[in-house]
């Protein structure tokens, strides 16, 4: 079974292609130079067109680049799917059983991909003093970390950082806001 | 003992607060320490300078001494042209009628402005037997003219209360959750500490204001930092992995703070000039928040050793630890009075997260918020009062501060967003 495990998740992967999957939430990091920008999103398009090289672009710079933006759709869509955010009861930091497939699918998916990182982000909700959230936070990303290492990830692969309550993903100050703010998010990198 | 039953009892130890102090030189008013105390109305008529009445800083003082939560500022709206046409000097003050107003104490001056400085020569008056309490002279540039009132407002407090005011400290705080600024208790004077603009938690000042310890995310990572104000020079930083939070000092160059990284928390204290670290305390779980009794004994601590967090207090003599906390199963946040006579802490009650405050032995608990999401209580040099940061239905997180009874809550208007984790400047 183990060894089937990569060969399943590369069928996954496979199978993901094309799917139209969203887009995989934004980095912490990310989420707040973004809004200090004012919301404003840079625009990275797939071809910046050179001053000078006007009308230099070919049908087949075009095609070349669509191709590129594809893959990494593709990619990113990929990376997406494995990295679903897992809860947290209030003021715990077990992992639920709910959320196990959710972190066999991920363990699955990493040991097929080798080359990939993970950073663990730990969060709460606002219900807490900042000092012992933060606190909360990192045990919350070391519980999914733990459990992931257990399925065989590389202890030295996977990072820990906890953000405690200050970069909740949801505002507001309802049951429904703080149970998606208890959560370890998932980002990968290289 | 069940959280309604603390909740109870906690209202119903109404007033416990410690043993009158005793002041024997000041002329003593009231004493907040007892059970009720009676504000004292004051009288700030406009103070005039040779051409015109400023009357916006007799208003900022009658604006102070509201504040301060010991005072009944008399409304202008009594004074009629007889009051306000009256000089400063003793002899020109009929006590009598002012007296008639219910007027205790009675506060004039007169301002005076050359260049680019402004001066006050003001007079404290107890209307009761037309004494004069204190001639005193204040100096400022223009400029400045706001700070120089806050120094008179305390010096009034002083004479009333047998203990200077606050309302000339500063306080500092974390902005929006990413740089720490400093401010005037009235929002003057806003400006930052620091200007990383990432996430930053924790900030603490030295005792003697040297060195600033804060925890921030600028390397993509919360890292704790010690920087030097003058030099603006990193002295000490820890860059282990885990969390590191909670920074308190210890004195002018001990800084203890907490590391969660593992299985295990652990309590250190550095000398941030030797670099000597050692381990105040290591155990499973989560340990954060080290406060520590002002003779240096004690030192309470938030631990999760029996599920919720809880405040824990370690005897650094015999190395003892004991439970302080039994009310509820959320209890963070610790803070020791600069007496060492209370322990502020938070306290989550029916949902609501409150500042309380209890004995050094964990009794006679006191629930002194209503509602909302309150944090990170520090008391005030002199003790009678507890700042904190109070978040309340969809509003922003502010700073407040409150008498340490829990009497005259004031929230302060320092910058437009969250701010959070305040504390006084040395």
């Amino acid at each position: 079974m183990k060894r089937l495990l990569p060969l399943c998740a590369a069928l996954a992967l496979l199978l993901s292609y094309g799917c139209a999957s969203k887009p995989a939430p934004a980095p912490i990091g990310e989420r707040i130079s973004r809004e200090a920008e004012g919301g404003q999103q840079k625009g990275a398009g797939p071809v910046e067109v050179q001053k000078g090289k006007e009308g230099a672009v070919t049908e087949e710079d075009l095609a070349r680049a669509e191709e590129e933006r594809r893959r990494r759709a593709e990619e990113a869509a990929a990376k997406a799917q494995h990295l679903t955010d897992i809860y947290f009861e209030f003021d715990s930091y077990n992992v639920r059983p709910d959320d196990i497939p959710v972190l066999k699918d991920l363990a699955a998916w990493l040991n097929a991909n080798q080359a990939v990182k993970l950073t663990v982000e730990g969060h709460c909700d606002e219900r807490g003093s900042i000092e012992y959230n933060l606190a909360l936070g990192q045990k919350r990303a070391e519980a999914a970390k733990d459990y992931l290492v257990k399925l065989g990830v590389g202890d030295k692969r996977i990072k820990v950082v906890s953000y405690g309550k200050e970069a909740p993903l949801v505002p507001g100050h309802t049951e429904e806001a703080w149970a998606k703010n208890r959560r370890a998010h998932f980002v990968a990198g290289q | 003992m069940s959280k309604s039953k603390w909740i109870l009892a906690a209202l119903a130890i109404s007033a416990w607060i410690g043993a009158t102090a005793a002041l024997a030189d000041a002329k003593v008013y009231q004493d907040i320490y007892g059970q009720s105390y009676k504000r004292i109305t004051i009288a700030v008529p406009p103070f005039v300078s040779t051409e015109k009445e400023r009357s916006e800083i007799s208003d900022l003082l009658g604006q102070d001494l509201d504040m301060s939560g010991f005072f009944v500022v008399a409304p202008r709206s009594m004074m009629d042209n007889d009051f306000l046409s009256e000089g400063v000097d003793r002899k020109s003050i009929r006590f009598d009628q002012w007296s008639s107003l219910g007027v205790e104490l009675l506060c004039k001056a007169t301002v005076e402005e050359k260049d680019n400085s402004i001066s006050l020569s003001s007079y404290l008056y107890d209307v009761t037997d037309g004494s004069l309490l204190f001639a005193k002279k204040f100096g400022a540039a223009s400029s400045d003219w706001r700070r120089m009132v806050h120094r008179l407002a305390d010096e009034i407090i002083l004479q009333a209360t047998g203990e200077r005011g606050i309302m000339s400290s500063r306080v500092y705080f974390v902005s929006g959750r990413r740089d720490v600024y400093v401010s005037d208790l009235d929002g003057g004077g806003a400006r930052k500490l620091t200007s990383y603009d990432k996430l930053i938690v924790s900030p603490s000042i030295s005792p003697d204001g040297k060195y600033l310890a804060f925890t921030s995310y600028r390397e993509g990572k919360p890292c704790l930092y010690v920087s030097d104000f003058e030099t603006n020079r990193e002295v000490f930083a820890d860059r282990e992995d885990g969390m590191k939070i909670g920074a308190m000092w210890m004195d002018k160059r001990t800084l203890a703070y907490s590391l969660t990284a593992g299985r295990f928390s652990t309590i250190y204290s550095v000398n941030v000039e030797t670099k000597e670290r050692k381990v105040l305390l290591r155990k499973e779980g989560i340990l954060t928040s080290p406060a520590f009794s002002p003779d240096g004994t004690k030192m309470v601590f938030v631990s999760d050793m029996y599920g919720g967090p809880n405040i824990f207090v370690k005897d650094m003599v015999t190395g003892e630890i004991k439970r302080l906390s039994y009310f509820g199963n959320y209890n963070t946040s610790p803070a020791y009075s600069p007496k060492g006579d209370l322990i502020a802490f938070v306290s989550k009650t029916e949902g609501a997260l409150e500042i309380c405050v209890m004995k050094p032995d964990g009794s006679d608990a006191r629930v002194l918020t209503d509602g909302g999401v309150n944090d990170s209580p520090r008391f005030s040099p002199c003790g009678r009062y507890i700042l904190y940061s109070s978040q309340k239905g969809n509003g922003k997180t502010q700073i407040c501060f409150m008498l340490r009874n829990g009497d005259n809550k004031r929230v302060l208007r320092l910058t437009g967003g969250d701010a959070t984790q305040p504390n006084f400047m040395p």
